[in-house]
């Protein structure tokens, strides 16, 4: 990148304090892992601050390319770690059901633990449309990828979702740690 | 080939929640809802697991910026918190204070079309958290906002509090409440309204603004909370005012029933 490239990006560096949780999220929906979500982040940023901002870029959707571009070459070399045993979940207790048939009760560690199971490029156009709020068009152009492709990307994520949160293994888990009390 | 249907129905719907359909197909879609239950019972589903998966994100949220990441770009992120630069939410551990019930298909009464007709696809907002969900009738949280009066404080166990703080008749016609929770890592407020004779959540939201009320105070003042819920309640609250205190009670006598 050109030096004007950086000295812009200098000059903007609030604004991506103020992107950071975005940019977070992001990653974690790459990665699945919180802590390999963070390091990811901490690379996007030093590759955006080490070659700037390119002039005529957004920073959020130029940010979410940088880090998914880092994500891709990780991939490639192999060099993601991978943790045993930490998924998207991170303290929230489980909730024990037993309150009625009809319905499964599903805490937030459920919920992540089936997100850290969808493939990363659903798990990152969920994030990017149902947590942040972008169409389906700005998705598609930060990932590279045609409408068609994000919308059937969403509709198996949420799918997934369903079918995994359906599953009666959560509600089994709950129900023998209610025996467990 | 019924599973090539059921995918190509799950994008259509999936786009529905998004807004993402042209217009002709969405207003398409909207009728064969209004007609085709098992239709509008997989939109509910895809919905809940939708608003699930955003609570799910938003939480990473509560882990604290890494610090390397923050002196990458200096001393006014090192604050972290510092005025409005960056505000690192301090959200507390949802899955301890709310439960995502996940209606299975055959249980969930809602009728997408009164939920979407001519309403917007919520995107997801910046601040809050919302619940596709209906609160369990056995759980304390759903005493709260059932049968407690405005200022009353029903124990939830573990510390936790709930104080009915508003209630009132929303614009499409149906009771809802706003309910304080506090003695958790941070003070929530939740807004829920009645459906289908049922309380279901709109609104999460934390780090609420304004103190609860203590026992027996009428909270109808004190309500508001953050930014979220008072677009929330903006949204929702009809012409009518909040009710007082006798008028409160007496919709709780007769079961939030609704007027003619």
């Amino acid at each position: 990148m050109s030096k004007q490239g950086s000295r812009t990006l200098r000059g903007r560096r609030s604004e991506l304090i103020e992107i950071l949780p975005r940019l977070r999220r992001f990653a974690l929906s790459l990665t699945g892992h919180p802590a390999d979500a963070d390091d990811l982040l901490q690379s996007t940023v030093e590759r955006l601050l080490a070659r700037g901002l390119p002039d005529e870029a957004e920073l959020m959707p130029w940010s979410i390319r940088v880090c998914r571009n880092i994500r891709i070459d990780e991939i490639r070399a192999s060099k993601v770690r991978r943790r045993a045993g930490e998924e998207l979940a991170h303290g929230a207790d489980r909730v024990v059901s037993g309150e009625s048939d009809t319905l499964t009760e599903l805490t937030l560690r459920e919920v992540q633990g089936a997100l850290s199971e969808l493939p990363e490029d659903q798990r990152a156009v969920l994030e990017l449309v149902a947590v942040e709020g972008h169409s389906y068009r700005e998705a598609a152009a930060m990932l590279e990828t045609p409408i068609g492709t994000v919308m059937s990307r969403l509709a198996r994520a949420r799918a997934a979702l369903a079918e995994r949160c359906r599953k009666p293994a959560a509600l089994s888990i709950a129900k023998r740690k209610t025996s467990d009390d | 080939m019924t599973d090539v249907r059921e995918d190509r129905e799950d994008e259509l719907l999936s786009a529905y929640l998004d807004g993402e359909l042209p217009r002709a197909e969405a207003e398409e879609l909207t009728r064969r809802l209004a007609r085709e239950p098992a239709l509008s019972e997989r939109l509910e589903e895809l919905r809940t697991m939708n608003r699930a998966a955003v609570a799910g994100f938003r939480a990473f949220d509560e882990r604290p910026m890494p610090k390397r990441v923050l002196e990458l770009l200096g001393e006014n992120a090192a604050e972290g918190t510092a005025g409005n630069v960056v505000r690192f939410r301090q959200l507390p551990r949802l899955g301890e204070f709310f439960r995502l019930p996940v209606a299975l298909a055959a249980s969930i009464a809602l009728v997408a079309g009164l939920w979407l007709g001519g309403l917007p696809a919520r995107r997801g907002a910046p601040d809050d958290v919302a619940y596709a969900s209906r609160i369990a009738e056995s759980s304390a949280l759903h005493a709260a906002f059932d049968r407690a009066a405005s200022g009353e404080v029903i124990e939830l166990g573990g510390d936790r509090h709930a104080t009915p703080l508003l209630t009132f008749l929303s614009d499409g016609g149906g009771w809802c409440r706003q309910v304080r929770i506090t003695g958790g890592p941070a003070p929530a407020d939740a807004l829920a309204c009645r459906r289908h004779g049922q309380w279901q959540m709109e609104l999460v939201t934390f780090g609420a603004a304004t103190p609860a009320p203590g026992a027996g105070a009428y909270g109808q003042a004190s309500a508001g909370g953050t930014p979220a819920m008072r677009a929330a309640l903006d949204r929702l609250m009809g012409r009518e005012p909040p009710l007082g205190r006798a008028e409160e009670a007496d919709v709780i006598g007769r079961e939030w029933q609704v007027p003619p």
